[in-house]
């Protein structure tokens, strides 16, 4: 139900900004522009572009965390995971580092004294790349693992952030077993 | 849990680090660190081949079932 959701806004979205460009591009150039063409172009067009190119410029910024992972920010998808583990945080830390850095995501911040880390997947022929944030935290003799992978620009991920939570755990799981 | 690690014992007696043992067996600090505070959820014959070699011991050194009543 809400791929389908999905699917029917980004073929909106989609034919809106077809419409834009063709409208900037072919119908406006011979003569026969109109306000509700201008509209589309310069209404939404012209601010996703924005937007898109803002998000690829910030997304390896840490003070950005906050944009990516608001849930107000109604522009990417987000998946936020938690999982305890038995193991003293600053151990957990380590680990998770050494299992990051030989999966496919790309360290950008590790940060020691918060107990965080992130992570950024890079660009392909199907994604822009996702942000993850893991945070960790003591809950008396348990450490929270807490993950948020988030879209860079994109309602939906298509089922991408789950997937490389999940990955990322049975790494975790996998490890522990030395 | 009712299966201990000795494995500080083991180094000690053999007055050897975490990290030279690290060097020695070839799994990283952080997944020894893991092992002896008996975090793991499992340890490889392969690993403890490696642990017993270092430290020139058998399994029983490092392993223990203690009864543990709950």
């Amino acid at each position: 139900m809400k791929t389908q959701r999905h699917i029917i806004i980004a073929i909106l979205l989609g034919t809106l900004i077809l419409y834009g460009y063709i409208y900037k591009f072919i119908i406006s150039p011979i003569g026969f522009s109109n306000p509700t063409g201008d509209l589309i172009y310069f209404g939404i067009v012209i601010p996703i572009i924005i937007l898109i190119t803002v998000s690829f410029l910030i997304r390896k910024k840490v003070w950005a965390e906050p944009y990516f992972t608001s849930k107000y920010n109604y522009f990417n998808e987000k998946v936020r995971y938690s999982k305890e583990y038995n193991i003293p945080k600053e151990l957990l830390l380590e680990k998770v580092i050494e299992i990051t850095e030989d999966s496919k995501f790309k360290i950008v911040n590790i940060d020691n004294k918060k107990f965080k880390i992130f992570s950024i997947s890079l660009l392909s022929h199907n994604t822009f790349g996702e942000n993850l944030y893991i945070s960790f935290s003591e809950k008396e003799d348990h450490t929270s693992m807490n993950f948020c992978c988030t879209t860079i620009h994109g309602y939906s991920s298509w089922g991408r952030n789950k997937k490389h939570i999940n990955k990322l755990i049975n790494q975790i799981e996998e490890s522990l077993i030395i | 849990m009712a299966i201990l690690i000795n494995l500080d014992v083991e180094l000690v007696k053999q007055k050897m680090k975490l990290k030279e043992l690290s060097e020695k067996v070839g799994v990283s600090n952080v997944n020894l660190s893991i092992l002896k505070k008996g975090k793991g959820k499992g340890i490889r014959f392969s690993t403890l081949n490696a642990i017993c070699k270092a430290l020139e011991c058998q399994p029983g050194d490092i392993l223990e079932y203690k009864e543990i009543l709950e």
